[in-house]
């Protein structure tokens, strides 16, 4: 599991250990709602707190998750609607259903459209440190696929269209900028932007909600791993 | 689970076969019984201080680990890692102050390849009233971190040497291997890379600091450093699960597997496994089917993975089928856990507690 440095509730953005994965609630706050009802996609990000955060929007109908497994995890989050858009093909499976029923509104089928990373806008982004500025023009960062994710693509780098990132080490991300564009010096802050938000919930154990660049609080991604 | 038949096991699933685990880990300690060079098992690789303790019980290592970050390292060392080499740099004085702490408990190294992480590493080592071991780091053909010149490496040195609360160590130099996959081809892409790491470590000698580790590797070159008295150790990873494009090197196994079962029919000849993208990771293109034959993967995304072959093909709802990575380390790192298997029956649980250590 992750073991990040702790940093309290109220420290600034640029504190919290990297790579970090962030949720920026005022730009959470401003993704327009569906024009209909709909059930939101609770698997993209896995995580309660947000979740929550969703369904208390008028237009929302429950949650929508992968698995089984998935569904486990946020019935026991206190979910009492939940749609599982995979097929339960083992007996173990249809038992687990079984038992979630007693519960929970258990669905695999209904006609609500599916809200999906759209309800995330640009929120997230993964901060990252500069550790490395081994030839002009190039700088390695803290944060490679591991922590940002490369199944989908690239990502960027937050308000600089100019520089370009690379997360093709497991380990490192580079970003090369041009020659006449600021360098980037030893220690200097950046955040990453996912090419697919869904991937990076799955690269991290917890999420960082923060407001005007101040933590405001930590959430678990508690179904993380629930494949 | 222990003892469960394969077919009984809940999906998707991350396998590892034992046999071919402790196969791949017996190959190189046996290359290197009778060498100097030593084994610095990758941490990154399999995320679980089980699996280094075999590597280290198989003989041929250098007792400890490599690790690419200190939390990672942390949770190696925590259970009974020898020494530690973090072959990353660290510049943020509170991750310095973590890797301080750490170097209290075991024999810590960690990599740089500028004077400013040097300063850094110095303040943070006098300040904690410890020693830390430093390696320059040289980029051989990564473009990645690390001096790009002998003549960067000796005055850096100078300074580490120079640096109280630092121990100058040597070099270190990551290694891939791209080009041809026959041995000769590979001997010579590979030995090319170590001369380069060991023009390096020459320079710094010229300048009349002794250097006591050199450290190369991933496992590519395991065989081809052997060939390098020079050469202390390789850091080697992939080897002990493998992965789909390393597969020329015939004397390892694969032995990950994540397991996953059909759950619809799509048409004819088409059908959907349970296995998410972010369950195996596709950095680079999809995972490899293993068998049936005449199927193959043809897409993979959040929702699962699309199973192809010609009509009437033979994998029905509910069948298990198995997917070989082309990136073991990605996909080991999306699991907490491998069920070990043996003759077809789960025989344990190994545990990755270092899962998601990207700190």
């Amino acid at each position: 599991m992750q073991r990040p440095i702790d940093r309290p509730v109220g420290a600034r953005l640029e504190e919290l250990d990297t790579p970090a994965l962030l949720v920026d609630l005022e730009r959470l706050d401003a993704v327009a709602e569906p024009p209909e009802p709909v059930r939101v996609e609770a698997w993209v990000h896995k995580t309660p707190a947000i979740a929550r955060l969703q369904v208390a929007h008028p237009q929302v109908r429950g949650i929508a998750v992968r698995g089984i497994a998935e569904a486990e995890v946020f019935a026991g989050a206190g979910f009492e609607d939940i749609r599982i858009l995979r097929p339960l093909v083992t007996e173990a499976a249809k038992r687990r259903a079984a038992a979630l029923r007693r519960t929970v509104r258990l669905t695999f089928d209904d006609d609500l459209p599916l809200w999906g990373a759209a309800a995330l806008g640009d929120a997230v982004s993964v901060s990252t440190r500069v550790t490395s500025v081994p030839e002009p023009g190039r700088a390695i960062t803290d944060c490679g696929q591991k922590a940002v994710g490369r199944d989908f693509g690239e990502p960027t780098v937050a308000g600089h269209p100019g520089w370009r990132a690379h997360a093709g080490s497991a380990e490192h991300g580079v970003v090369l900028f041009d020659a006449g564009a600021r360098p980037l010096d030893i220690g200097a802050w950046l955040r990453f932007v996912p090419a697919d938000v869904a991937t990076v919930f799955t690269l991290h154990d917890r999420v960082y909600a923060v407001r005007d660049g101040v933590l405001e609080a930590v959430w678990p991604i508690a179904a993380r791993g629930a494949f | 689970m222990i003892g469960a038949r394969l077919e009984e096991l809940e999906t998707p699933v991350l396998l590892v076969d034992l046999a071919a685990l402790e196969h791949n880990i017996r190959v190189i300690a046996r290359h290197y019984a009778d060498k100097a060079i030593r084994l610095r098992p990758h941490g990154k690789n399999h995320k679980s201080p089980a699996i280094l303790a075999m590597q280290v019980a198989a003989g041929g290592t250098v007792g400890g680990v490599c690790a690419a970050k200190v939390s990672e390292a942390e949770v190696f060392a925590a259970a009974g890692a020898g020494n530690v080499l973090v072959a990353n740099q660290m510049v943020d004085p509170a991750k310095i102050r973590r890797l301080a702490e750490l170097a209290r408990r075991v024999e810590t190294t960690v990599a740089v390849d500028s004077a400013e992480q040097v300063a850094l590493l110095g303040e943070g080592a006098r300040s904690a009233g410890v020693t830390l071991g430093v390696v320059i780091e040289v980029d051989t053909m990564m473009g990645r971190a690390g001096v790009r010149s002998p003549e960067q490496a000796a005055p850096l040195a100078r300074r580490v040497v120079a640096t109280p609360g630092l121990r100058f160590r040597g070099i270190m130099s990551h290694q891939v291997p791209r080009g041809p996959t026959d041995r000769d081809g590979r001997f010579a892409e590979g030995g090319r890379y170590i001369e380069r790491a060991l023009a390096a470590k020459r320079a710094i000698e010229a300048a009349g600091m002794p250097v006591e580790m050199v450290s190369t590797g991933e496992s590519w070159t395991y065989d081809v450093a052997a060939g390098y008295p020079e050469v202390t150790e390789i850091e080697g990873g992939t080897y002990a699960l493998m992965e789909v494009p390393y597969a020329y090197m015939r004397e390892f196994r694969l032995a990950l597997r994540v397991m996953g079962r059909v759950v619809a029919r799509r048409d004819a000849t088409t059908v959907i496994g349970d296995v998410p993208i972010d369950a195996i990771g596709a950095p680079n293109g999809l995972p490899t089917l293993d068998g049936p034959r005449g199927v193959e993967v043809t897409g993979i995304d959040h929702h699962g993975v699309t199973l192809a072959g010609a009509a009437g093909a033979p994998l029905r709802v509910g069948d298990a089928f198995f997917l070989l990575t082309h990136q073991q380390d990605v996909t080991v790192n999306r699991w907490d856990r491998f069920v070990g298997v043996r003759d077809g029956r789960v025989e344990k649980v190994i545990e990755a507690p270092a899962r998601g250590c990207v700190h």
